[in-house]
Parts: structure tokens; sequence; C-alpha cells
């Protein structure tokens, strides 16, 4: 009987389809049949092959009288914004075939007050959301009515949201609808993962049924045409802009094609957009520059100036990553390494967005050696293997934020609330002491403020029936205020406005870049030049100028490093190139760098899959060491402060340390005699005491304060500014490192402390990594080359140093020596 | 240089610029502090944000030291003795009402921003204070003619100190050569602190016991 229904529902899926000219793929069917059992799961494909239908037509055939529902039906969360609008089209597209009057709408931060309202009034059939306004939704009262007939969630481009807190807060709001409703079938969609269990796990919670895992074989074909360098040279040129070479990008570009011209930073945007609209005048009009930072109403008008052809070329960065079914653009140029695959794969995926589409992406490498990157990217997509994306785990500031809504809504009990967050993946090894330790910290402040009366965030509340029972709440209105305006402040580091003088909004500059301005000075945002005028609450003034300046804000996130699996992949890679003269058909970039391992080979050595290289280099007045881990620039880095340190116990002395994604180098002004490394290598390489050794290594406090400024922000410590009345609340500003060194001094075994501490050894540091890559470079054999000029692995390594170091002074040195500075 | 005070002369008066985040006048025996804040975590408190309240503590025990070591006639604060009027409870009250009789010195409080509202027995409370060359306020006032010196807390300087690749902030003496005006540091432990301009003459204060002036 069930098998007819489902039978008469799949061929009515199926009609929608052919009567669209389309045919369902196999896993589409699937997923409705799972789907139509009752299953939860995650659908797992690459990008442009209808995941969106086969996640939405199961949940949209149990609508059967949209007229009269009581609440939301289906819950449709994703990432960002701008995906919501296309969504809600392609959605309403196939509504109306199922049933005309299902009834689709959005709310995220966009959304009008009115609007909103309405809502909670007569709710839609379908919501489409973002973890921010969902999490906000759950701090209102009316959140039990709004969601209780609500019978499937669909998560879209989960990969997306898994790496950040994001997650964890997506999670959170997920568990507390499973508890409350009963039969609730929960699918995600995401790109093809290496974890692809966990992230089925972290949807449906620990203690559920075993996930369904839907996926393909299909294999999306990419191709990967990189710009190579016109003239053969023997010298790596080096940096991160890449713009030297433009002339070569612009000989393969055609101005007729719709194009996209991926950038790895805002700043590195905001250039490129420059530099273009500079070499051709002629595309003026028909060259646009989109990221995260500008005005909504911009990049609404840039997205449908390429809908309509008007545009034909956009500038942009990770802000048109997902979604925004711009029909499939003809050409797509990432510019600089993407740093992993799952990034290049997307990026590649939006020009061709259809099932059985070939995706190419033009490759515009920055320096000679991402060459070899790009190398081991298309060997990685030829294996089939997949990155891994990680839920953080035990975040409390995103704990601490998800109690407080409950408590600002329909309040919680303690007891059932345990046991709904320790069900949430990553929440799966809480302990019961944290957990007090978080219920004490709302209630009264932490262990110093328990005598403290005047404290209270929630307050209990015995239930009405039974008094051994009782709820937590958040009475007091204004710091339900305070609160709903802080939620969604996970990802944001603190804006502001930048505003023309006449009242038009540009879009948002981070605070920190704005505090160095005078007024007179100019920059580049938005692709135009401002001058600064003014700032007041929270507004940057500007006016147009035609003075020129090289000032471009830099926005916080800009680096990153490459991914494991694209690391070890790398090492193959290098491997592969000792025996270039063996090889007959070489891919075009390790051909075009071939000129240049020849040069390493004659000057060091190019290490072999057991080897592991150190160079060594003297000038007059320098002693650099050159080591190459091959490991991602963080881990890199780490190794590098933990090697400073090591050397320093043996022979004092002041290094300053440059790390990229190859390997890193510690130079110092005195004649050091590095090849003590050789022989004490075993020190050099011991996985004991390494947690106490880097704490020691880096001036770790500083690491923390940065994290503990994201956390305290979270966590609802200090309060984003409230842009209509930043001077009323003035009285509660407070700096998050004073926090930071209040709690340090006076309360012992802080979490958001001991957080702040984890998250810099977790993702800063990333111990792990460090921990597995020393164990992996014990096993090697060690190369030690004296060197007489810097090698072509050496020199992006020595370029680097002249931008950019880090040291291994202490701080009270330092204290020293600016006070030496400045007083003589 | 670096010191454990600087000595600052205007017309005929002595300004000794300590360490301790306070001017001594010694010829009139004044000792003068501003911006405390006290009562800064307890507001916090109040408004949902876990605080921890011992900095006050550390604050009354500092006032105590640098006043048991001047045996000043007089100790002036420049305002923002509390941070908030709803924040002052019982006790707090009455700390600040027995620190005449603790410290055995008259204690004078110049009205600051923060501190409206409050009403604090054995204090004198003014809303500004003048000598015949010397205007005490809490906030920057014009001055009538280019003798008198404006000395005023409310701006918390701070200066941040750069060397090669890293940047660290201090709180600073600061003063303003065009309008005459000395800018003390905030005494308070829970207070931040601004960049002032360039312009200013600064005095940093690297420790408790070493201040640096800065060349500019």
């Amino acid at each position: 009987m069930k098998n007819i229904k489902h039978n008469n529902l799949i061929s009515k899926i199926k009609q929608f389809f052919s009567a669209n000219g389309w045919e369902p793929l196999p896993y589409q069917i699937e997923t409705w049949e799972e789907f139509l059992n009752g299953e939860s799961g995650i659908i797992q494909v690459p990008t442009g092959c209808g995941k969106t239908y086969a996640a939405l037509r199961g949940p949209l055939s149990q609508i059967e009288d949209p007229k009269n529902n009581k609440s939301v039906n289906i819950l449709l969360i994703t990432p960002l914004k701008a995906l919501s609008r296309d969504l809600k089209n392609s959605i309403q597209l196939a509504a109306l075939h199922f049933n005309k009057e299902i009834t689709v709408e959005i709310r995220n931060g966009d959304t009008t007050p009115y609007e909103k309202k309405k809502q909670l009034a007569k709710p839609p059939n379908i919501l489409i959301t973002t973890p921010e306004s969902l999490s906000l939704l759950l701090s209102n009262k009316e959140s039990n009515n709004l969601f209780k007939e609500l019978s499937s969630i669909i998560i879209d481009e989960w990969h997306e949201l898994m790496g950040s807190k994001r997650g964890n807060q997506c999670e959170l709001s997920l568990s507390w609808l499973r508890g409350n409703i009963k039969n609730l079938q929960i699918w995600a969609m995401s790109a093809t993962i290496g974890n692809i269990e966990e992230a089925a796990r972290a949807i449906v919670g620990i203690s559920a049924m075993k996930p369904k895992i839907i996926s393909t074989n299909i294999q999306k074909e990419i191709e990967i045409i990189s710009v190579l360098p016109e003239e053969e040279t023997t010298f790596p040129w080096s940096g991160h802009l890449g713009i030297r070479s433009y002339s070569s990008l612009l000989k393969i570009l055609d101005k007729n094609k719709s194009t996209l011209i991926f950038t790895n930073t805002r700043n590195q945007s905001e250039r490129w957009y420059q530099c273009l609209k500079f070499f051709l005048p002629e595309m003026e009009d028909k060259i646009a520059l989109h990221h995260g930072s500008l005005d909504k109403e911009d990049r609404k008008r840039v997205e449908e100036g390429v809908k309509d052809g008007l545009i034909k070329w956009v500038v942009c960065t990770s802000s048109l990553d997902l979604g925004v079914d711009f029909q499939p653009v003809d050409q797509i140029v990432q510019i600089g390494s993407a740093k992993n695959l799952a990034r290049l794969i997307q990026r590649a995926g939006r020009s061709a967005h259809r099932p059985g589409g070939k995706s190419k992406i033009i490759f515009m490498p920055t320096n000679s050696l991402e060459l070899l990157e790009i190398s081991a990217m298309r060997r990685i997509i030829k294996s089939g293997i997949s990155e891994e994306i990680r839920l953080p785990e035990l975040s409390y500031d995103v704990l601490l934020q998800h109690l407080i809504s409950l408590a600002c809504g329909n309040g919680f009990d303690p007891k059932i609330e345990k046991e709904r967050i320790k069900n949430c993946w990553s929440y799966r090894n809480l302990k019961d002491q944290d957990w007090n330790w978080c219920l004490d910290f709302l209630e009264y402040g932490g262990k110093c403020l328990k005598a403290y009366p005047k404290y209270k965030k929630i307050v209990k509340e015995e239930s009405q029936n039974n008094n051994e029972n009782f709820k937590y709440f958040v009475k007091d209105k204004s710091l339900i205020r305070m609160h709903k305006f802080n939620i969604g402040t996970i990802t944001s580091d603190k804006f502001v406005n930048v505003k023309y003088m006449k009242g038009k909004s540009l879009g948002n500059l981070e605070e920190n870049f704005a505090s160095k301005l005078n007024p007179g000075d100019t920059f580049y945002f938005a692709g135009k030049m401002l001058q600064f005028v003014r700032i007041r609450d929270m507004i940057l003034y500007v006016k147009k100028s035609t003075k020129k300046s090289s000032l471009i804000p830099a926005w916080v996130g800009g680096q990153m490093a490459i991914s494991d699996l694209l690391c070890e992949s790398l090492r193959k890679e290098i491997d592969i190139c000792n025996e270039l003269e063996n090889y007959d058909c070489l891919n075009p970039e390790l051909n075009s760098l071939r000129p240049i391992l020849k040069k390493q080979k004659v000057l060091s050595n190019i290490p072999k899959k057991d080897e592991f290289l150190i160079e060594i280099y003297k000038n007059k007045d320098l002693s650099n060491l050159f080591v190459f881990t091959l490991d991602g620039k963080f881990v890199n880095e780490g190794i590098a402060f933990l090697w400073a340190l090591r050397l320093a116990k043996l022979k004092q002395t002041t290094f300053s340390i440059t790390a990229n994604d190859f390997g890193f180098s510690l130079t110092t002004a005195e004649d050091y005699d590095f090849s003590i490394i050789k022989k004490e290598a075993d020190y050099f390489l011991n996985n004991k005491k390494l947690e106490d050794d880097l704490e020691n290594a880096i001036n770790f406090s500083e690491l923390t304060k940065r994290r503990f400024k994201n956390i305290a922000q979270i966590s609802g410590l200090i309060n984003q500014n409230n842009p209509t009345k930043t001077k009323t609340s003035s009285q509660l500003q407070i700096s998050s490192s004073l926090f930071y060194d209040v709690f340090t001094k006076y309360e012992e075994g802080h979490l958001l402390i001991k957080q702040s501490h984890q998250e810099v050894k977790e993702y800063q540091l990333e111990n792990k990594r460090i921990s597995r890559s020393l164990e992996r470079l014990k096993n090697l054999k060690m190369l030690l080359n004296e060197i007489k000029t810097p090698t072509p692995f050496a020199f992006p390594l020595l370029v680097e140093r002249l931008k950019n170091t880090l040291s291994n002074e202490p701080i009270e040195k330092r204290v020293e020596k600016l006070i030496k500075k400045y007083s003589d | 240089m670096k010191k454990s005070s600087f000595t600052f002369c205007w017309e005929d008066t002595l300004l000794e610029m300590l360490p301790s985040r306070a001017l001594f006048l010694p010829e009139t025996k004044e000792l003068l502090i501003c911006d405390i804040h006290l009562g800064k975590a307890e507001y916090f408190q109040q408004n949902g944000i876990p605080l921890t309240n011992n900095s006050d503590k550390n604050n009354f025990a500092r006032i105590k030291k640098i006043v048991k070591k001047y045996t000043p006639e007089k100790l002036i604060i420049l305002g923002d003795l509390f941070h908030s009027k709803y924040s002052i409870d019982k006790t707090l009250q009455q700390k600040v009402e027995d620190l005449p009789e603790l410290l055995k010195t008259n204690v004078e409080l110049v009205l600051g921003n923060h501190d409206v509202g409050c009403d604090i027995k054995n204090i004198k409370i003014v809303d500004i204070r003048k000598t015949k060359n010397i205007t005490f306020s809490h906030e920057p006032v014009n001055l009538e003619n280019n003798k008198t010196l404006n000395i005023c807390g409310h701006y918390h300087p701070k200066i941040y100190l750069k060397n090669k690749g890293y940047k660290l902030s201090f709180r600073c003496f600061a003063m303003d050569k065009n309008k005459n005006t000395l800018f003390l540091p905030a005494f308070g432990d829970l207070t931040g602190g601004y960049p002032c301009k360039k312009s200013f003459k600064k005095w940093a204060i690297v420790s408790e016991e070493e201040i640096i002036e800065i060349k500019s």
C-alpha cells in the first residue's frame, strides 16, 4: 500500500522533470525513495548536479493541504543570504507543479520587521533561513508555534557550514528542533568530502538511526588551464598578487564571455579590479567588483548585471563561491592557489552548472611554486580522493549563546537540554562538570561572582504543576534585546560602515583599518578612490577623491594554508620532480618548471619521498636556515617557532621567522652553527613536551588574546556596537583584552579562556598536525646542504622575509627594546 | 630616558608625573588622579555581563600606597571616580566615604561625566577648580589666557609604541602644547584607553616604577 503511494509520488516528480525536458538521475530517485521511507541523511554530489531538486521533491510532496498549515512545514537552512533568493525562485518553480498554493518565504538579516511579524502570525509552508536567523528564532517565544508541525529540515551546502563555528550553531539549533518535534526528517546537501559519515552524524545526532548517505559516481570533468610564464626562467618569481603577469592572462580571456575572476582575499580583488580597469578602459562598464564587504545593494546590482549580460567580468572572492545560480558563466579564473581542492572544484563548477557538463578553470599562479600545487591537484582529481572538513569541537562560546537564546524564548530545562546537547556530534564529549560550569556562568557569572546578588542573566522559574522541575529564563527585556542583537556575530569582526557624506552606503571595513586612517588620507575601496573625512558612531564618512593612493584595506582572514591532502600530494609531486628527465608526458605546469627544478638540483637537492631537505645559507652578516617541511603555512610556522625555542635552549639567540606553504626559515644576525640540527636530530624532532614547548615558544598569550576577542563576542561578553544607539551603550564598553586579563588573574579554570587556548593550539598552531608532521619527518633521511646562493626553493622565503616576519623574542625583552628605542 | 618620575614646570609651579598614574604638586602638596571608574565591574554585572569585581580592591590599595608615599595634604580626583550612579552599592559608598579618614587627608572630587548623580559624604565636590595659573577639570575647557594650564582627565590617553613588526600600548601623560592642556592617564585598573594626537608631547608609563619621555 505504502509503496503504491510512493510510486505515485515518484511518478509525479518524474512528470515534473520531463515537463521541463530533464531526465531524473538515479541518485535523485534514490533520495526520493529514502525520504518517503522516512529516512534522514545526506546527499553528496558535485556542484551543479541537481542536489536541490533531489532533496526537496520528497518533502514537497508531503504538503497535502498547504493553505491550512498551522506552522512551517519545511525549513531550509542555507549558509549565505545571497543564496536565499535563488533558492526561493527554484523552489517556487518546483512547488507550482505540486500545488500552486504552497508558500515560500525568506527570513534572514535582510527581512523587514513587518514581514517577520507576518511570518509568525501566518507561517509559510516553506521557510528559508540562515543559521544565525534560526538561532534568533529560537530566542522568540513564538518558536514553539512556528515549528510545531514541522516535518522536514533541509540544509544546503552543509560542508560550507561545517568548517566553522556556524556549524556548531546549526547543530545546536537542530538539537532543539529534534527534541521538540517528533519524527522530524533532516537532510543535508554537501559537496564531496572525505568524512561524509561524520557530516551526516552531525545532522541527525549521535543517538539516531544510521543516516543514509547518498552519493553518485557522477564524475564532473574538470579542465584546468594554467597561465604559464611567457619566457623560460630559472628564477622563481614570487609574491601573492600576481598582477605583474596580467598581460598573459588578458591574452587568453575573451572580452565577450561572462567571466568570474576569483581571488583569495578582498584586498587582492580590489587590486585586480583596479588593474583590469586601468588596462582595459574600453571594458570600464563591463567589469564589476564583488566581495562580502560591499554594500548589499551594490552586490545585488552586480549579480543582476551578470544575469542580464550587461556586466561581463566580475572580480570576486569567496562571496560568489556558492550558489548564486548566475546562469552558468563562460569563463572562470582562479588567481593564486585555491589552497584546497574543494574550493577549486566548487569554483570550476560555476562554469557548467548542469549535470554532466564539463567545467573549466583558468589558473593564474602568483608564484612559480604554485604551479607545483596545481600539478598536484590534477593528480588528486584523477585519483578521486576528497578532503575532510572537521567541525570545531566543544565550542563553549557557541553553547553559551545557544542557551541564552533558549532562555530568551521558551526557557530551558537543564536536565532535558543537557541530553539534547550531548547528542550533538561536536558536543558528544561534553563533561558534566563543564556543563555545570556553563550554567553557573550564566546564572552567577562564574565562581567569583556567586556572592554577587545583582548579577543575573538567566533565572530559575519553577514549573507550575511540579516544583521539582524548573526552567531557566532571561527576564530582563534589555538583556534580551542585547542578546538578539549579538547573534550573528559569529564570524564578523568589528566593522564600520563606509558612507559618502551625502549618505549613500558603500560597504564595510574592519575597524582596525579605519582606526589607522587620518582625515585627508585616501584609500581604494569598492573599486573607488576615496578620501577619509571623519568617523562617527561607527560610520566612516568619505568623499570621492582623484588623488592616487596605494592604500587598500586588508581584511582579517586573508591568510589560508593549504589543506592536508594537498600537502601530501605536493610532497609526491616534488618526488616526481626528481625524475623529470625520465618522464615523457609531463603536464604543462611541470614542464614550465623544468629549468627552475634543474637549478634547484644543481645548487642543492630536490627531496625524494624518503628525504627531508634543509639548507643553510650564510651571507656577510646573516645566518639563514631553510627547512622544507612541506606541511602548509601554519604547521610550518609552528615547527619554526618550536625549533627556534629548541635552538635557543642550546645556544641563546633571537631569530626572525618566516613561513610559507613549503617550509620556513630562521634568520639570525649572529654567525650561528645550524649544523647541530643534524647531530641532534632526535631532539629537534621530539614529540614529547610538544605542547609545553609550543606554549613557551611563541607569544602564546598574544595569540590567545586575539582568539578570545571572537569568543567573548559570541558568548555575549562584549557587545557588537549597536549602530543606532552607540551613545547610550557607551558605559558598557570594554575591550576583550581587559576581560582576558581579569579572567586570567582572578578566575582559574575559566572555560572561555581555556577555549581560547585550545583554539590557538588546534586551529592556529594545529598541534595535532605539528605532532604528525614531526613523526613523519623522523622517518625521513635528513639532507643538510650548505648553499652558496639561495636556491629556487628558498627564494620565496627570502622574499617573504622582507615583508613579514615574526620573532621568538619574549615580551619583556621587546618592551625593553621599545623603551630603548624611544627614550634614548 | 627612563626615570621614576618626570618634573614639568608650568610658570613657577612644579608638576611631578609619576608612574603610579598620578600627578604630584610638591609646593601645595596636592596629589591628582583621575578616571578610576569604581563599580565598573558591578555595572557590567547588572547588565548581564559577568565581569569579576576584584579590580576595585586593587584600585583602593594603589590609592593607599601613593598617599602613604607622598603624604599629600589633599587628594584631588579629576572626575570619573565612579563608573555609574547605578552601580554604587552601600559597601562601595561606605568605602569611598571612609577614604579621607583612612588616608588622613582631604579628598576633593572634580565632577566627571560618569559621576553625575552620585551622592557622597565627606568628599568635597566641585565642578571645576581654579588656582592662579592652573585650571583643574575633568573634560578639557577653554582657557581665558595663555598663562593658564588646564589639567584634566577624561581621555584615558594611551600611546602605541612600534618596533620592527610589533606594537605595544602604554598609558601616558599627554600635553597639548597648542591648547596648554595636560591630560592625565586613567588611574583605574579596569579602564581602556585611546591613542592621542601625534602633535601631543607624551610621557609613557612603562611599568609601575618607570616612566619614559617620548622624544617627538
